[in-house]
């Protein structure tokens, strides 16, 4: 996810579910689209998010292989481990906020 | 990398290395306290070094610390006479590696402590990381 896209950028794939007009206009819309950087809709950026941590657990897991065979010092491999903890747990965080927040939307009582 | 506390993960994490470093070199110093040569007045073990500097870690804009050397210490050696060792010189002296055990003692604990103190600060970060991360937690 590019740094420093405003969330609500990511929560455009709104759009295109609910008319534009019935939502203040088809300005307003394509304004947003225009800010995006790479990612277009709500599922996308979801799948970015943990495409990232699968990457770093997978990196986590060759190194716990190679601290069992003596490759690598026991401290190399806790910090490739815990790095990849934060991330997951960063990951998980940011996702979870995010889901609730299109589970919000998607109540919204109109 | 920019958020500090990554930075600060980088950083405590290579200053542990260093310190294993030289733990290792204490280590070697300390098993090869009597190691003499085997060829009459030949040269024994001589006392290693370590030496540290600070790099600068160009993705994260931080000094890292490194393992800048391992030298050799070019003081004197000790001698003892004992005849029959196949070290022994003309004279039936034997030269003993120049290995203080009290200096090498005063050394691993000054390694452990500033090992711990790098430990500390990589626990630190990552405390404080995983808190900030729980505010977003907490709301749900």
């Amino acid at each position: 996810m590019a740094v420093g896209t405003p969330f609500v950028n990511s929560v455009t794939g709104f759009g295109s579910v609910a008319t534009p007009n019935a939502l203040g206009g088809a300005n307003a819309a394509s304004k947003v689209t225009e800010g995006q950087a790479g990612v277009s809709d709500f599922g996308q950026l979801l799948t970015q998010l943990s495409g990232e941590a699968v990457q770093t657990l997978k990196s986590a897991e060759q190194v716990s292989v190679a601290a069992i065979g003596n490759k690598i010092s026991a401290q190399q491999a806790v910090e490739s481990i815990l790095a990849a903890e934060r991330t997951l747990q960063t990951t998980v965080a940011v996702r979870d906020k995010l889901v609730s927040a299109y589970q919000e939307i998607s109540r919204l009582s109109i | 990398m920019i958020d500090p506390l990554q930075a600060s993960f980088k950083i405590a994490s290579s200053g542990l290395q260093a310190q294993s470093n030289r733990l290792r070199v204490i280590s070697e110093n300390v098993a090869n306290a009597e190691s003499t040569g085997n060829t009459p007045g030949a040269d024994p073990y001589a006392r290693k070094t370590i030496t540290f500097e600070s790099e600068l870690d160009r993705a994260s804009g931080a000094s890292l610390l490194r393992t800048k050397s391992i030298g050799v210490d070019t003081s004197p050696f000790r001698l003892e006479r004992n005849p029959g060792h196949p070290a022994a010189d003309a004279d039936g002296y034997v030269k003993l590696p120049n290995v203080d055990p009290l200096i090498e003692m005063a050394d691993m604990r000054e390694a452990n402590r500033s090992y711990q103190a790098n430990l500390q600060t990589y626990k630190q970060s990552r405390e404080l990381f995983s808190m900030t991360i729980d505010l977003l937690k907490s709301g749900a």
